[in-house]
Formats: structure tokens, C-alpha cells, sequence
């Protein structure tokens, strides 16, 4: 009850001067809702994604082996020290074409038992449509992210590899999807990279553990004890992780070499059954040669023989031919001895006839005679002689007789001696006919035989070539496995999680944002409470002086204004804290949404954060307070009652630059001089107002920063338009169509690969790329010095790396840089140039030095082209490209700027967020500085009104001050900005995106234009006030 | 018509519930030349008598005419014209703008009239030849009072209107001002109306205003007035 009275003075007070306490009240709540809302951005987002990961069991320790694991070796984690719950699973890569498009699919398996309360199931899925398989070929697949065509639920998906390694990690290649869903696993959008195909996983999917026909596990995902109590950001959990990961290290010191023995032995059985096979192979190889050799040797013996016989056969009809050729010439030679001889008998046959017919006639002739009657003795020598004769021929007769029957003897021998010649010759002909047909088939035989010995030989070969080759694998075996080396498990935490880094290098990002603008607002609240304050307790001098007349003690009449200022403070904090701790996670939330695929932000009142934002404004506004009234509670009370002289006019600095000062306008001095009079308030204002146009400027530098990378990397340093994916060579048909002049102004090949940088400074994910041709690549690519401006020589002895890279890892001209050239393969390379570039890191090297280097052949897989024709010409030439064998994809780099654009979007939230925030700067700042300016000057606005001054020339009295003070706090804002803008944009730019580092004109001109804007504003509001000025004012005495 | 003429003058203040009769029933007249005393106790209607005819407050009714000119019709921008050419006013607690030196604050007030008087002059003429780059700061009371009344009248004005010009001076420094107001007046023939509770300053007056109560209780005429130089209160 004592202090009722007094209480009741501050109460009034409040009331009194609302405006006074409304300023501080939003000031305040500006300055801490700042601090405790950007602050919480982060650890909202560390909050979201630690019970994200908890919820969804999400591993913590990733082991992995290039010899997989045993379900001995999955025990003997079970039991390790500090470990909770054990997954072991598989995990491959494979090509699909989804989307008409080939891409990289990062397989998973689910466990068998999917129930719920399978402690041992971990980085479950989320279920964003449909189920989990159930049977096998049915798979889970990711979410499709913005820019991808659709897979509906039930679609069919081909996997396949190239090299047909998908055979043996997985036994169906067809897989019916049956849901999608989302991963803590996978919470960035980015999945990583990978082995085959384009190099980045552009999808996730799960299939059933039975699915997967590996021996040995791959993957062993685990939890660690007590882990899910920690936040996963925080560096507790890490000191746990770590101390578990050391323990399993010492567990791989046991088992690796196990499973490595192992490994080992089962290649060395597996190379023993191979030579054992081999050898095997070999002597029924040498076998069934031989046993071919002998069956061709005896039918080249057979055919010998035969044609022995066949000679001999031969031989014999020759020689019957011979003899049948004898025997028919004696024959012949018979037979004209028969004919003589018959002709012999003929004639002595004709001569008997006629002897015959002339003893016939002399007997007829005798008879006649007879007959005539002539004496038969006359007759009878006649008849004598007749006897004679007839005697004689009867005698002829039985001779001739006997001839004629030895002549047909003779004919019939001959005749029989012609039957057996014909014979013979019969027999002859037929033989003949058989010897021929005989050497036919002998020369049929032969050219079989030769064949026969062809085919040998060519067997032969064959054979020996198989023998040697399976020796030779044999012998690569056997290195192989003496070049097998003994490797520990990789026993990974979340760090090698490329979602987990992403999320917490945004978060972190936020968190050191959230350092830097608070900061200007506490300095921009405590000037205005400060300015505030010592209005306030100047106002009330006499009421100071009658407190202390009264016997209050210091502290009691402090208090009364340090309670003032902690009501508005705790008023303020408590408004600005409970708003913007809400608004500001959730806009940065929606922007980051587009990069990561988690559930909703949480976003709890931090005590924390919510304690010290209060006690940071307060604490400010409190000293601020403190100093206000110390130096009037140092006064005598009397001093107090009497009004204070009020502050004498000076000289200022400019007047003494007379050529200046002569030619200013008499308002403008008095002007001038109001300005330098007051150096607190000249200081707040300019520190409101050009913290108002800092942020804006950085609110759209961020912006123009974000559009540049688009524009300058799209438009400005790739030339090419056209990306054109190759297996090899380009095709013939291809390179015609490359090579028209109406679609196509130039085109080069080039080789594109996903690979790690590294330096001592850190390791990036990058791409190496070599142009076939180092000297024309500069036609396609712009290689520029980003602080000079100067192109980036680029010829056969250049490694060019880019700007990001150049600065993250801390490398320069001269430098060197080690690079993964193939799997497991590091090379140094000395950069000889960096040059200006957005997306991506990319290390430029000249196929000279990468062949002398990496001693490799450079895989060209790509031509950049550009593509000069327009329109329908344009999707023309990329179907006709597409139809060429060996052409994979044809990309034209606008759809990719315009995807880009689309990512890009979610950041105009921050800039709508700064330029926000400045306005609501602006207009507290400027406000309360008027107001003050006006309330501490009101009897010399009275006095002016008083001398006749219209209303516009009054107002102008005090515009004049603030439009100059708004021209000068705009100027150094702007110079502020850039300031700002450059920590900003290296801020909250992404690992792979560099921003671009310029501000467009406009931007400043747009970030004055809008502070001036705020300024009217404000000014126009107080015009009103100034109106409303009571010229009686004047007539009182100074408070 | 007399240079100044009240006629049956009445102001009201409507503040909550009560209404205050500041001012009521007040006539009186006064001529070109003169130099007026008003005077009065406390809440006698001084200040809003000087409010009124300075042009900074309207009258609830009646008349008010200064030169022929009838102010109490007078809008807000006639107002302002008014008091810009036609009123010159100096404050009891002076109002110099701090931050101007003694020659700038004249000019302040001059620069925005018609027809305005040497700045630097008017200062010579209050006897301020040496101070006029001073600030006000560096100035004494009287000096910067001195330095008032040639602000008021540098504007070249029909009217000076003093409100307890000595209020915050010491008595020789009073005295001083009082004496160049008088000498103004004489010498100029300006028309000068000091406002006052001290009952002494009437016998340097040629016209004296007695204030009470809000009304004009008597308006007398002085025709031998004193010096003030001789004035002894």
C-alpha cells in the first residue's frame, strides 16, 4: 500500500504515452521475435529431423564390407558394446527406363518381418501411397520428385545393368509397384552417386529381403543404445556415435580377417576346382583329338588300300583285255583260215560238181549213144573211161566229204572260241565299270578325309585357344586373389548420409544467420530505447526532481522507469517471440521443402529460446534505461525543477567549408544544423534507415544472386545449348544430322564423369570433364576469371577447376587437386586456371594431361551442340537424334535452367522475409525518430507556427532533416547490403550452387526507392501530428 | 473603427463534462501607436485574450478587428497570413531556436514576409551589434529576449505583442526590455501590447486593460505616462 501511488505513476505513465510505449513494445518485439524466431528455424528443423529419423528407426551406424557379412559376423555386432538394434540387409544398384528416361535405382531390402514392433527394422519407409510388398516381386518406390514423368501405383518396372551384374544380386528383374513412399534415409532430394549408368541415383526402391539372391549381407544398418534420447545434431549424440563406432572398429579387428580367410580359401577351392576342371577339359581335349587323329589316319590307310586293289583290279583287266585281244586276233586269224579253207573246199567242191555233171553228161551222152544204137563196144572204151572217171570222183568224194565235215568242226570250235570272247569281254567291261565306280568313291573318300583333317586341325585350335584362355583365367584367379587385400569393415555414422549432411548444413547455415540479424536489431531496439528513454526522462525531469524533493532514493525513482521499460519489453519480447517464432521456421520451412522430403516442421516455444530472446531485450531496453536516467538521477533536485537548458546550437563542421555553407538556403542550414545537434538520434536513424535498405538490398540482391546462376550459367558461360548423351562413338547417322548447318552450328565430344575431389581442406562430389579437343573447347564453354573478368586460357596442358570448388577446398592457380580417375584410383592434378561457374563443381582437364596423368583413355559419352534451329525444327532434330542407334538422350539446356528456376523459387520466401522485416524496421525506426524529433521540438514548432509558418512550411521544417537523413542512412544501406548480401548469399547458398556475388543496379535502386518510400510514409502519418501541434506550446515554459 | 476593437468577446473551453468560460462579455478598443498594458491576475483571461488576438485561437463569439481586418472571421489560412505579416509576438520565455545564431533566428521570421526590416539592423537598433553570430546559448537572458523582440520586429508587424516579456528576467534586465519596447513603440510608432500580472508596468502605458475574471473590468487612458526608465516596481 505504500508504494500505490507510485505504481500508480508508472501505470499513467504507460497510458499516457501510448505511442511512446508502443514503440518500444514493437521495436522490441522486432528485435527479439528476430533473435528467438531464426534462432529456432534451426533447431526446429534439427528437432523435425531428429524425430523424423527416430520415428522411422533410422540406422545410426552404416557398416559396410567389400566382403559383405555372415550371420556370424552380424552376431558378433549384436553383442558389441553400446549397440541396440541390428539390421542386415542388401543393397544394389541398377538401370531402369523410367520416364523414357535411363535411371540409376538404388535398391533396398525390406526384412521379412515388417511389423510394426520389429524393433530390428530400421530406416523404415514412409508410405506416401499404396503398401508395402508383400510378396516377391512387388517393390516400394520414391515419391517422383518435380520434373518427373509418373509411375503409377501397379506399373511394371524393368531393372537391368549393363553388364549383367544385376544377375547375380537380385533374382527378378520385373518388379510390380505396389506403393511409394518416402525415406529418413533419403531426406535430401539428392540421393548420391553411383557406379553405373548416368552416376546419380535418381530414385530409391525397396523390395523384399528374399528378392536378393546375394550369399552375404551387404549392408548391416544399427542403433545404438540410448542414441534416439539425443538430438542427432547435437554434439552428444555424435561423442556416443563415435564411442560405438570405435567399438565396432574393434569388432571388425576380429571378424574382417575371419570373413577375409574366408573369402580367400572359398577363391582358392573355387580356383583349385577350376584347374582340376581344367586339366579335366584338357585330357578329353587331348583325347577326343586323337582318337579324331587315329580314325582319320586308318581312312587314309583304307584308301590307300583300296586303291592298291583298285590298281591291281586293273592290272587284271588289262591283261584280260590283253589276253581277250590275243584270242581274237587267233580267233580272227581261224577264222580266215576257215574261210580259205571253205573257200578251198568250195572250189574243189564246185570243181567234183561240175566233174559230177560233165560224168553225168558223158553218161547221158553214152546212153544216147547207146540209145542211137551204137555198138556198146564202140562205146565201150568211151564207157571205160566213163567208169574211169567215175571211179576216180567216187573216190573224191568221201575226201571231200571228210573235209567238209573237218571244216565244220573247225567252224564249230570257232564259234565257240567267239562265245567265250564275247564273254570275257562282257566280263571285262563290267569289271572296268566297277574299277571306276570304285575310284570314284576313293576320291569322294579323299576330299572327306581332307576334311575330316581340316576339321582336326581347326579343333585342334580351338581347343588349345579354350585351354589357354581357361589357364589364363585361371592364372588371373590366382592373382587376384593374391592381390585380394584384408579390409576392415567401413563402420559409418550419419555423416557419410548425404540427406543427414545436406538437412544439417541448412540447418547450420540458419543457425548462423540467425547470429548475424538479431544482432542489428538488438542494436537498432536498444537505440530506439535508448533515444525513447532519455526523451522520456527528460520529459519528466520535474517529476524526477519532485520524487528526490520528496525523499525517493535513486534506485526507487529508477525503477520506475526501468519498470516502464521492462513492461514494454517483456510486452514486446513476449508478442514479437510468440509470432515470429511460428512465421519465420514455417516460411523457411516451406521454402526448404522443395529440397527435402520430411514430414512437417515442428515448432515448439524453445525455454531457451524463448527465455533469452525475452532476456536479451529486456536486458537491452533495461540498460538502454539505465543509462537514459543515471546521468538526470545525478542531479540536484532543484536543478531537476527548473526547466533544463535546453541544448545550445553549435557551429557544425560544414560552415566552416564556407564556399559551401554561403550557398546553402537558409532552411537548409538550419536544417543541417538540427541534424549534427542531436548525434543520438542522428545515429539511430541512420542506423534504422540504412539497416531498412541493407535488408532490402539483400533481400533482392539474394534474389538477382539466385537468377543469376540461371542466367549466367544457362545463358552466358555454356555456349552449347544441346547436351547429347553417347555410348561411344557418335553415329554416322548422327553426325550428319550434327553436321547440318540449318540445325546445328558447331558440336564437339566430350567426357563427363561423377568423381570426388579432395585436397587437405575437404572432399567434394564433382565431375571431371575432358573435351576431345582442348583447343576448341572455349567455343562451347566460357572459361573466366570471375575477379578480373579475363578469359581462362584453355589448351592441351590445362586443368580448369571451378570457382565453388576453388574456394571451398581452398585451391588455387598452381595448386593441386587429387582426384578419384576410376574406382578406388586417386590422381593429382595441378590446376593451371579457375574459372567462373554456378552449377555443379566441375574439374576441366585437357585430354593431353589426363592421359599422361591418369594413364587412361579418356570415355567420351557426350556432345555438346549448339542447336541454332528453333521451335518445331528443334524437337525435330532431337526425335531424329534419338532415332540413331547409340544415342541415349538429347537434353536442351533451357528445360534444365527452367527446373532449376522452378528449385529456385522457394528462395523469393527469403527475400519476401527480408523485405518484410524492413519495412516493419523502417517504419518503427522512422516513426519513433519523428515522433521524438517532434515531441522534444514541439515548442519550437510551436514557436515557427506561432512566426506565421503554414502547416506545409512547418512540416517541411522537420522533412528536410529526415529526407536528408534518408538519402545519407540509404547510401551507407546500400553500402551496408553489400556487405550483408555477400555473407548472406555465402550463407544459405547450397554445397553445389554458387551464387552469383553481384547485385543488379536495379536492386539498388529498387531498395532506396522503397526506403524512401517507407519514409513518406512515416512522414505523411506525421504530418497530421504536426498539424495538430497547439501553438500555446509556446507560450509555456520548457518542461 | 479604432486600430483594435473586442467587441462582447467570449471563449469557451469544452473539456469533458465542464465548460470553462475563459474569456466573456469582453469589449475594448485601443488605437494605432499606442503602447497597451493588459493586465491581470492569474486566469483573468491574459493568455487567451492574447491567444485571440495573436491569431492562434478562434473566439466562441463576438468580435475581434485589428486594423480594419475582422479576425475573428478569419479561416485557418488567413490566420496564418495574419500572423506571419501582420503580428509580431514576443514570449516570456523567449522561444529562440537554439540552434540558429541571433542574426538567423531574425531571419527565420523575416525571410518569410512581405516586407520584412534588416535583419542585422533590427539587431543593431535592440543594441545586439556585437552578438548577432551568437547563439542563443551564449547569450544572456536579456540579450536573448532583446534578440526576440527583433525577431518580432524585423517582420515588419502591425502589431507587437509582448507576453510578460520580463517574466524570466531579472529586475535591471526587465527594466532594459521594457525600455526598448517602449522606445520601439515611440520612436516606430509601432503599436505594442504587453501582457502582464505585474501591476506596476501600467504606469508606463498609454492605455491601460484591466483584466478580471475574464472581462475587461476597466480601460483607461494614460495621457502622461511614465519612462520606464524611471519605473520602479
Amino acid at each position: 500500500m505504500k508504494r500505490k501511488s507510485f505504481n500508480k505513476d508508472i501505470l499513467r505513465s504507460i497510458l499516457k504515452s501510448k505511442s511512446r510505449f508502443i514503440a518500444i513494445v514493437a521495436i522490441v518485439a522486432l528485435g527479439a521475435g528476430f533473435f528467438s524466431g531464426l534462432g529456432a528455424i534451426s533447431y526446429d528443423m534439427k528437432l523435425t529431423g531428429d524425430s523424423y529419423y527416430d520415428g522411422t528407426n533410422m540406422m545410426d551406424i552404416h557398416l559396410l564390407s567389400p566382403y559383405g557379412f555372415t550371420e556370424d559376423d552380424i552376431d558378433a555386432i549384436k553383442s558389441a558394446d553400446g549397440i541396440e538394434d541390428v539390421m542386415a540387409g542388401y543393397s544394389t544398384d541398377a538401370v531402369s527406363t523410367l520416364d523414357g528416361k535411363d535411371m540409376v535405382v538404388r535398391i533396398h531390402s525390406l526384412p521379412s518381418d515388417m511389423s510394426e514392433d520389429n524393433a530390428n527394422w530400421l530406416n523404415r519407409p514412409t508410405l506416401t501411397e499404396g503398401r508395402l510388398p508383400e510378396k516377391s516381386g512387388e517393390c516400394v518406390l520414391s515419391a517422383a520428385l518435380t520434373g518427373m514423368g509418373d509411375v503409377a501405383l501397379g506399373d511394371t518396372i524393368v531393372l537391368g545393368n549393363e553388364d549383367g551384374s544385376l544377375d547375380d544380386a537380385i533374382s527378378t528383374t520385373k518388379f510390380k509397384v505396389v506403393g511409394f513412399a518416402d525415406s529418413s534415409y533419403y531426406i535430401a532430394i539428392t540421393y548420391g552417386t553411383s557406379n553405373i549408368g548416368s552416376g546419380t541415383i535418381e530414385r530409391f526402391m525397396y523390395i523384399p529381403e528374399s528378392d536378393f539372391c546375394t550369399e552375404v549381407y551387404t549392408d548391416v544398418f544399427a542403433t545404438v543404445t540410448d542414441a534416439r534420447a539425443l538430438n542427432c545434431f547435437e554434439s552428444d549424440y555424435e561423442i556416443l556415435i563415435d564411442k560405438t563406432v570405435e567399438n565396432l572398429e574393434d569388432v571388425s579387428a576380429v571378424r574382417a580377417p575371419i570373413r577375409f580367410d574366408e573369402v580367400k580359401s572359398d577363391a582358392m577351392t573355387a580356383i583349385e576346382d577350376a584347374e582340376d576342371e581344367y586339366e579335366d577339359a584338357k585330357h578329353k581335349a587331348e583325347v577326343s583329338l586323337s582318337d579324331a587323329l587315329e580314325a582319320l589316319e586308318e581312312a587314309e590307310d583304307e584308301i590307300t588300300d583300296n586303291e592298291k586293289l583298285l590298281d591291281d583290279s586293273q592290272k587284271r583287266i588289262n591283261s584280260g583285255w590283253n589276253q581277250y585281244n590275243a584270242g581274237m586276233s587267233a580267233y580272227n586269224d581261224g577264222l580266215a583260215q576257215y574261210d580259205a579253207q571253205v573257200t578251198d573246199y568250195n572250189f574243189a567242191k564246185q570243181q567234183y560238181d561240175a566233174a559230177v555233171s560233165q560224168l553225168e553228161g558223158g553218161y547221158a551222152q553214152y546212153e544216147a549213144l547207146i540209145a542211137s544204137g551204137v555198138s556198146p563196144d564202140s562205146l565201150a572204151e568211151m564207157k571205160a573211161q566213163l567208169d574211169g572217171t567215175k571211179a576216180v570222183l567216187d573216190t573224191q568224194k568221201p575226201q571231200l566229204d571228210a573235209y567238209k565235215a573237218a571244216l565244220d568242226k573247225a567252224k564249230a570250235t570257232l564259234d565257240s572260241t567267239k562265245q567265250q570272247l564275247d564273254d570275257a569281254k562282257t566280263e571285262l567291261v563290267v569289271s572296268q565299270k566297277k574299277i571306276d565306280d570304285g575310284r570314284k568313291e576313293l576320291e569322294d573318300a579323299k576330299i572327306e578325309l581332307a576334311d575330316g583333317w581340316h576339321e582336326y586341325d581347326e579343333a585342334k585350335l580351338e581347343a588349345e585357344q579354350k585351354l589357354a584362355d581357361a589357364k589364363d583365367e585361371i592364372e588371373d584367379a590366382k592373382k587376384s586373389v593374391d592381390e585380394l587385400e584384408m579390409s576392415e569393415w567401413y563402420v559409418l555414422d550419419r555423416n557419410t548420409n548425404i540427406g543427414y549432411v545436406s538437412f544439417e548444413g541448412d540447418a547450420n547455415r540458419m543457425a548462423s544467420l540467425a547470429t548475424v540479424f538479431p544482432v542489428m536489431f538488438f542494436l537498432v531496439a536498444a537505440l530506439v530505447a535508448l533515444t525513447t528513454m532519455t526523451r522520456m526522462v527528460d520529459e519528466e525531469r520535474m517529476t524526477i526532481g519532485t520524487y528526490k524533493a520528496l525523499g525517493y532514493s535513486n534506485a526507487r525513482i529508477m525503477s520506475k522507469y526501468l519498470l516502464y521499460a521492462f513492461a514494454a519489453s517483456v510486452l514486446g519480447s513476449v508478442i514479437g517471440i510468440a509470432v515470429l517464432m511460428k512465421v519465420l521456421p514455417a516460411v523457411v520451412w516451406a521454402a526448404y521443402g522443395i529440397l527435402y522430403k520430411a514430414p512437417p516442421i515442428q515448432m515448439p516455444y524453445n525455454p531457451t529460446l524463448v527465455i533469452s530472446g525475452i532476456a536479451a531485450a529486456t536486458a537491452c531496453t533495461m540498460l538502454s534505461t539505465y543509462f537514459a536516467c543515471r546521468s538526470a538521477l545525478k542531479e540536484q533536485p532543484s536543478a531537476l525543477m527548473r526547466p533544463r537548458a535546453p541544448k545550445a546550437g553549435k557551429r557544425i563542421l560544414l560552415e566552416r567549408i564556407g564556399f559551401i555553407w554561403k550557398r546553402l538556403k537558409f532552411s537548409y542550414k538550419v536544417t543541417f544544423r538540427n541534424i549534427f545537434r542531436y548525434k543520438k538520434r542522428l545515429f539511430m536513424t541512420l542506423a534504422g534507415i540504412s539497416g531498412c535498405t541493407a535488408l532490402l538490398l539483400t533481400g533482392f540482391g539474394v534474389k538477382d544472386s539466385v537468377s543469376d546462376i540461371v542466367h549466367c550459367q544457362f545463358d552466358e558461360l555454356y555456349k552449347y545449348n544441346t547436351m547429347i548423351a553417347i555410348d561411344e562413338d557418335v553415329p554416322e547417322d548422327a553426325e550428319t544430322i550434327l553436321n547440318d548447318d540449318s540445325i546445328f552450328s558447331g558440336w564437339t565430344v566430350t567426357s563427363q564423369k561423377s568423381t570426388e575431389f579432395s585436397n587437405d581442406n575437404g572432399l567434394l562430389s564433382g565431375y571431371i570433364f575432358i573435351p576431345s579437343d582442348a583447343k576448341t573447347i572455349p567455343d562451347f564453354i566460357e572459361f573466366v576469371n570471375m575477379d578480373s573478368g579475363e578469359a581462362v586460357e584453355f589448351d592441351e596442358h590445362s586443368v580448369v577447376l571451378t570457382q565453388k570448388a576453388s574456394d571451398t577446398l581452398g585451391i588455387g592457380v598452381g595448386d593441386s587437386i587429387s582426384v578419384e580417375v576410376e574406382d578406388g584410383r586417386y590422381c593429382d592434378f595441378t590446376v593451371t586456371g579457375v574459372t567462373e561457374h554456378y552449377v555443379y563443381h566441375y574439374l576441366y582437364i585437357a585430354p593431353e594431361v589426363w592421359r599422361d596423368t591418369a594413364k587412361l583413355e579418356p570415355q567420351y559419352n557426350q556432345v555438346l551442340a549448339q542447336c541454332i534451329a528453333e521451335g518445331e525444327n528443334k524437337d525435330a532434330a532431337a526425335d531424329d537424334l534419338l532415332d540413331c542407334e547409340g544415342i541415349g538422350t538429347v537434353q536442351f539446356t533451357d528445360s534444365i535452367s527452367k527446373s532449376f528456376d522452378d528449385m529456385i523459387e522457394s528462395l523469393n520466401y527469403v527475400t519476401l522475409v527480408l523485405i518484410v522485416c524492413a519495412g516493419a524496421l523502417a517504419f518503427v525506426v522512422l516513426y519513433n525518430l519523428t515522433n521524438i524529433n517532434i515531441t522534444e521540438r514541439k515548442r519550437e514548432l510551436a514557436t515557427i507556427k506561432v512566426l506565421g509558418f503554414y502547416n506545409s512550411e512547418v512540416s517541411a521544417y522537420i522533412y528536410r532533416e529526415t529526407a536528408i537523413l534518408t538519402v545519407i542512412g540509404c547510401a551507407l544501406g546500400l553500402a551496408l547490403g553489400i556487405v550483408m548480401h555477400s555473407f548472406v548469399t555465402k550463407t544459405v547458398e547450397v554445397d553445389a550452387v554458387m551464387f552469383g556475388r553481384g547485385i543488379e543496379p536495379l536492386s539498388f535502386v529498387w531498395a532506396a526507392a522503397m526506403t524512401i518510400v517507407f519514409s513518406v510514409i512515416v512522414n505523411l502519418v506525421m504530418h497530421k501530428r504536426l498539424k495538430s501541434i497547439d501553438m500555446v506550446e509556446s507560450l509555456k515554459s520548457a518542461e | 473603427m479604432s486600430f483594435i476593437e473586442f467587441r462582447n468577446v467570449e471563449k469557451k473551453y469544452v473539456m469533458g463534462e465542464v465548460t470553462i468560460n475563459a474569456v466573456s462579455n469582453l469589449s475594448f478598443e485601443a488605437e494605432k501607436g499606442e503602447f497597451i498594458v493588459i493586465v491581470g491576475p492569474s486566469g483573468a483571461g491574459k493568455t487567451t485574450l492574447l491567444n485571440m488576438l495573436g491569431g492562434m485561437d478562434t473566439c466562441t463569439s463576438g468580435e475581434i478587428y485589428l486594423d480594419g481586418q475582422k479576425v475573428s472571421s478569419f479561416s485557418e489560412k488567413q490566420l496564418v497570413n495574419y500572423r506571419r505579416h501582420d503580428v509580431g509576438f514576443v514570449f516570456q520565455f523567449y522561444n529562440l531556436v537554439q540552434n540558429l545564431t541571433a542574426l538567423e533566428n531574425v531571419e527565420l521570421a523575416a525571410q518569410i514576409c512581405r516586407d520584412p526590416l534588416d535583419a542585422a539592423q533590427v539587431l543593431c537598433d535592440v543594441g545586439l551589434s556585437e552578438r548577432i553570430n551568437n547563439f542563443p546559448a551564449q547569450l544572456s537572458g536579456g540579450e536573448q529576449q532583446r534578440v526576440a523582440i527583433a525577431r518580432a520586429l524585423a517582420k515588419n508587424p502591425k502589431l507587437l505583442l509582448c507576453d510578460e516579456p520580463t517574466g524570466a528576467l531579472d529586475y535591471a534586465t526587465g527594466k532594459a526590455i521594457l525600455e526598448l519596447l517602449q522606445k520601439t513603440c515611440h520612436e516606430t510608432g509601432r503599436t505594442v501590447i504587453i501582457i502582464t500580472h505585474n501591476q506596476a508596468f501600467t504606469a508606463i502605458a498609454d492605455r491601460v486593460i484591466k483584466l478580471k475574471n475574464g472581462t475587461a473590468t476597466s480601460v483607461t487612458t494614460n495621457d502622461s505616462p511614465l519612462s520606464a526608465q524611471t519605473l520602479e516596481w
